[in-house]
């Protein structure tokens, strides 16, 4: 049952979607992340956030920087 | 002219090698993550380099050169490893930290007492055009430099080198749950440094 309560914050919904990258979230916390989600821009940006510094690490990890270009 | 493919096969040679020593930082941070240890680090990295050298000419330039010498590095440092156990025996003793410990002051800073972001985070300005930026990728080293010597090993496992939690815990002898809030706080705290650094600092 889903009460005034229940509600997340911004700092436990950004622990859920950390951990989302590392471990199976429960059915409850999904449900609590995403109705979360929908009225937090700044978590979704969050989100944005380290989905892109996954990327990065990835990269940095294989190709790693581009050459020198001109700037 | 610095671009342009040439067909002598010393000069390409000599543009290899300079290449290979750009990613010795890389190797560096490769190896502390393994080895938790910068000097062990600096020696593994040293023979790997040298082994690359020496057998540049089987590098096909089918995967990139990174992930060559990343290859070269991880047999050298399971060699490594294997010497020093003969050597002695190994016990790997990492300070156990608690996983109750309670989140660190400059995470409190980030959020107002309902635990909401203080200041609202607002999107970052193309992302994907820093990735195009060898500085940003600087930047990027600096802010991983300046996390906690445990917390920064774990998240370049996790992160850079794509390995499992589990193994990771291993590892490193820390329960599941310590490790998850050593990478989210990794996360919030290179999150916040690219920020600073970077999109809304430059």
């Amino acid at each position: 049952m889903v009460t005034e309560n229940t509600q997340l914050s911004c700092r436990e919904a950004a622990r859920l979607m950390s951990h989302r990258e590392d471990r199976v979230l429960s059915d409850g916390e999904t449900e609590e992340l995403k109705s979360h989600l929908l009225i937090c821009l700044s978590c979704r940006n969050f989100g944005e956030q380290l989905t892109f510094l996954r990327r990065l690490a990835r990269r940095y990890g294989t190709d790693g920087p581009p050459e020198d270009a001109p700037t | 002219m610095g671009n342009c493919k040439n067909n002598n096969p010393r000069e390409n040679q000599h543009v290899l090698f300079i290449e290979v020593e750009t990613h010795r930082g890389y190797m560096l941070r490769f190896a502390a993550a393994k080895l938790r240890d910068a000097e062990q680090a600096e020696e593994v990295v040293q023979e790997a380099l040298l082994a690359a050298l020496d057998g540049i000419g089987s590098f096909s330039g089918q995967s990139t050169l990174r992930t060559w010498l990343t290859s070269i590095l991880k047999f050298k440092i399971i060699d490594f490893q294997r010497r020093v156990i003969s050597e002695r025996a190994h016990f790997a003793n990492a300070p156990q930290q608690d996983d109750d410990s309670p989140d660190p002051e400059w995470q409190d800073k980030m959020y107002d007492d309902t635990g909401h972001w203080q200041p609202r985070l607002t999107a970052w300005g193309n992302p994907d055009g820093a990735l195009e930026q060898k500085q940003f990728f600087d930047v990027f080293e600096r802010c991983m430099d300046k996390l906690p010597d445990a917390t920064s090993r774990v998240f370049f496992k996790r992160e850079v080198m794509g390995v499992e939690t589990d193994e990771i815990c291993k590892e490193e002898q820390i329960s599941a749950s310590n490790c998850w809030v050593m990478l989210h706080r990794a996360r919030l705290a290179l999150r916040e440094c690219l920020e600073r650094n970077w999109f809304f600092g430059k």
